[in-house]
């Protein structure tokens, strides 16, 4: 027992503990860092890359680690490249753990629902802050359990170092205990030591999955100027944004508006996919302040048309126009190539967009999902966006939900969170995708009573629903859509009441049950 | 056996231990049969009276432990790699013919070698092995040369080292098990006691890796037996030296044996007097370039 606390103790054997940390550590950064590369190269759209990404992924994984450190350190010194055997070890494993590093990124990268970057899309995000405000923190909770593992396999894999002339813990045992002919104790002390650094590993892991759990409690409220006090009384900035007098647009904008230029413009719009015709020469016109409800059955190319709308799909022929614009599209009418420039014109266009299944960022706060659009795609104040984000809260009545997480709340909750998110990018135009449909029936009034609100607030409003009774009160028109065209349009009461068209009367008697 | 429960409890089951460790961390197995004994048939009178006084290990085969990365000692024959040839090859040969057994040979990392004999899966050990005390301690010796080892430095040797205490600051390529590293290891902390630098220990598997690293300039130095310094130095002519013998290790060079093994240890013992009597170590060492008057008249250690 003594001899074996003398060895547990010996500032020899913790040395070789701190050499295999230090190129564990060393390897871990440099592994996940190139991993992260290797894994957007694996996704790129460009072949070439993706085959590089590929190839090197195949040679490194396909090959033993042993083989690579010594092919490192035996045979790069005949070409005069001769380096010390701690560094040569960092730069082996970083190599070697890339490869796989990489593999699980990118699968956390694919776990990603494809709805969320949908969200991101929709509400204006660049490429590059997508992956860093939506896509990485989901990827990284997802693969965190991997990457513990990953960790802790790099820690015991050191040992193989040794080969290298690396006196790390296990080359240190086995040199001890070989000169001493003491290996019982040796070798448990050194076991120990490992285990000290694993769990430590373990530990690390368990605190950041603890942190980045969907369930985390916030520590302090982001509520410094007592905001959720004064959210209630305080003016919705949201209301001054759709104004529907043009004064109260951006003054670059005005000067290019003309005062009843209509702010939706469809004109012959066309779309396919693998060769079905879900839009055929489809022909709408908003105007300002006004609510248009979308009706039609399911299949009929009503969700394609809001999402060529902000262009979050491509035209395959017409046009579309948002106050006079061309969303993505270059002035020859192709889409816009660069996701950058595509992401930078429809956070320019103002448009905002509700889904059916609301798409809030589970990883972030009610309060952070509203204000993330303004702070990292409009680079607005971060204060000024967290007080407009309260006040937008309190507008929808979840000023006392701000600090929840998403999944925390019902779905009503949710969806009237997604219209605040929306209403946070002060929009021009709001697209409704079914925003009721995936609710329970008690929650779809308070989201038909936020609707309801905003358009009495004069919000430009394009809405996909199967509520007759929404569609009825709120809407200024109604128009019905049935391959890919609109096969009918009017007052509410006209096409509600007195439908002339046969799909339309269908359509109306298999919602309602009765004949009209 | 309450006598020997002692030992079984402390040693045995640790060395179980590292033999599962050592071994399956990449010491091969593999035997390369090489006697050819044919027994009683041409061995001396002495050979004959030793074989008479040990009658036990007459026509028995044993396993003999080695590391085969020790150039004119024990090497892999590069014509082939399946065989083991150098000196302590035609010396065990001589010895074998002359006791009576055949032999063949079980490779192992040389730190393994010593462990392997205390837990009696091997039976002997050739490997140009020092009978340092601490070893002593653990196994038996028949002692048959004595050792003088020198430094293998950069051509010119451009850190003037040729002392073991010249190491300090300096770096110095070992390997696990040796008496050299072990003395690394002592004169570092000596260094350090005086206020020098201590050694930078470079740890390598094997003779061939260290004599790399001093090649790659990876390493200042490295510690080994006179002969095998000259015949690498003769492979490397313009890129390392070797130094004059240094006067640290003064040491013998022994087959090891299990303490326990007390006939095969006898006849060896035996058998070595009749091979030294008659010249035939002289003559081995003198074909594989080794210094012949660094025959050791043979003793038992300890």
């Amino acid at each position: 027992m003594q001899e074996y606390l003398h060895y547990l103790t010996l500032s020899y054997l913790w040395r070789g503990a701190l050499t295999t940390v230090e190129i564990a550590g060393a390897s871990l950064i440099g592994a996940v860092v190139l991993g992260a590369i290797l894994a957007e190269i694996r996704i790129a759209p460009l072949l070439p890359l993706r085959a590089f990404a590929a190839g090197y992924i195949w040679l490194i994984r396909g090959t033993p680690l042993l083989l690579q450190l010594l092919f490192l350190f035996d045979v790069l010194p005949s070409v005069g490249i001769v380096m010390a055997p701690v560094p040569t070890a960092i730069i082996g494993f970083t190599i070697n753990e890339s490869a796989f590093f990489g593999e699980i990124i990118r699968g956390g990268i694919l776990s990603v629902d494809r709805n969320q970057t949908l969200a991101a899309q929709a509400l204006g995000m660049s490429p590059r802050v997508t992956r860093r405000r939506i896509v990485l923190p989901l990827a990284l909770r997802a693969i965190l359990p991997s990457l513990g593992n990953e960790f802790i396999s790099l820690i015991k894999g050191t040992s193989l170092a040794s080969v290298i002339s690396v006196s790390e813990l296990t080359q240190r045992s086995q040199f001890l205990s070989s000169q001493t002919f003491v290996f019982f104790p040796v070798f448990l002390a050194s076991g120990l030591m490992y285990l000290v650094l694993t769990s430590g590993v373990a530990l690390a892991q368990s605190l950041l999955e603890r942190r980045m759990s969907f369930d985390r409690a916030r520590k302090v409220p982001r509520d410094p100027d007592g905001l959720q006090r004064t959210a209630a009384t305080a003016r919705a900035p949201a209301v001054e944004a759709y104004d529907p007098s043009p004064g109260a647009l951006p003054s670059t904008e005005s000067a290019t508006l003309i005062r009843d230029q209509p702010v939706l413009i469809c004109d012959g719009v066309s779309k396919s996919y693998s060769g079905r015709m879900v839009l055929d020469g489809l022909d709408l016109t908003m105007h300002r302040g006004e609510v248009v409800a979308v009706l039609g059955t399911s299949g009929s190319g009503k969700s394609t048309l809001l999402r060529l709308i902000n262009h979050l799909e491509s035209l395959d022929g017409g046009a579309i126009t948002v106050n006079g614009r061309h969303i993505g599209y270059t002035p020859t009418g192709a889409a816009q190539r660069s996701a950058a420039k595509l992401a930078t014109a429809r956070a320019e266009a103002h448009i905002g967009m509700v889904f059916q299944h609301f798409n809030l960022f589970p990883h972030l706060t009610v309060l952070e999902n509203v204000r993330v659009a303004p702070v990292f795609v409009y680079s607005r104040d971060p204060s000024e966006a967290t007080r407009e984000a309260w006040a937008l809260l309190a507008e929808v009545g979840l000023a006392d939900h701000a600090q929840k997480m998403p999944h925390q709340l019902s779905g009503g909750q949710q969806q009237r969170v997604a219209i605040a998110r929306a209403m946070a990018t002060h929009p021009k135009l709001m697209l409704f995708d079914e925003p009721t449909s995936a609710l329970d029936p008690e929650t779809v009034g308070e989201v038909l009573a936020v609707m309801r609100r905003l358009a009495a607030g004069g919000m430009t409003m394009l809405v996909v629903t199967h509520e007759i009774r929404f569609a009825r009160d709120v809407a200024d028109r109604v128009i019905f859509i049935e391959n890919g065209q609109v096969v009918e349009h009017g007052t509410p009461s006209e096409i509600l009441e007195t439908p002339q068209q046969p799909e339309t009367k269908r359509f109306l008697q298999s919602l309602t049950g009765v004949a009209v | 056996m309450p006598k020997f429960s002692h030992r079984d409890v402390s040693v045995r089951f640790p060395i179980a231990l590292l033999s599962i460790g050592l071994l399956a961390a990449g010491c091969s197995s593999g035997k390369a049969a090489t006697n050819t004994a044919s027994i009683g048939s041409t061995v001396s009178a002495a050979c004959k009276a030793g074989q008479k006084a040990n009658p036990s290990v007459v026509g028995k085969h044993y396993t003999v432990g080695t590391s085969p990365t020790q150039p004119s000692y024990e090497a892999i024959d590069p014509n082939d790699p399946s065989k083991i040839v150098g000196f302590d090859v035609d010396f065990l040969d001589a010895v074998g013919k002359c006791a009576g057994f055949t032999y063949s040979f079980a490779k192992s990392d040389f730190q393994a070698l010593v462990p392997s004999l205390q837990a009696g899966r091997i039976d002997m050990v050739v490997a140009n092995l020092i009978a340092s005390p601490p070893r002593a301690k653990q196994v038996n010796f028949v002692i048959y040369q004595n050792d003088l080892e020198s430094l293998l430095v950069a051509h010119g040797n451009p850190k003037s080292i040729s002392t073991v205490s010249g190491l300090c600051g300096n770096s110095v390529a070992v390997f696990p098990g040796t008496v050299q590293a072990g003395a690394a290891q002592v004169q570092s902390d000596a260094c350090t006691a005086a206020g020098k630098k201590p050694i930078t220990i470079n740890t390598y598997n094997d003779f061939l890796s260290c004599v790399q690293a001093v090649l790659t300039g990876r390493s200042d130095a490295t510690i080994d037996p006179v002969s095998m310094v000259a015949a690498t130095v003769a492979k490397y002519p313009t890129k390392i030296a070797g130094t004059d013998p240094i006067p640290e290790f003064r040491s013998q060079i022994g087959i090891g044996f299990n303490k326990s093994s007390t006939q095969l240890q006898a006849a060896t013992f035996a058998a070595v007097k009749s091979v030294q009597a008659d010249g035939t170590e002289k003559k081995l060492m003198t074909n594989w370039k080794v210094d012949p008057s660094s025959q050791a008249a043979t003793v038992e250690l300890p």
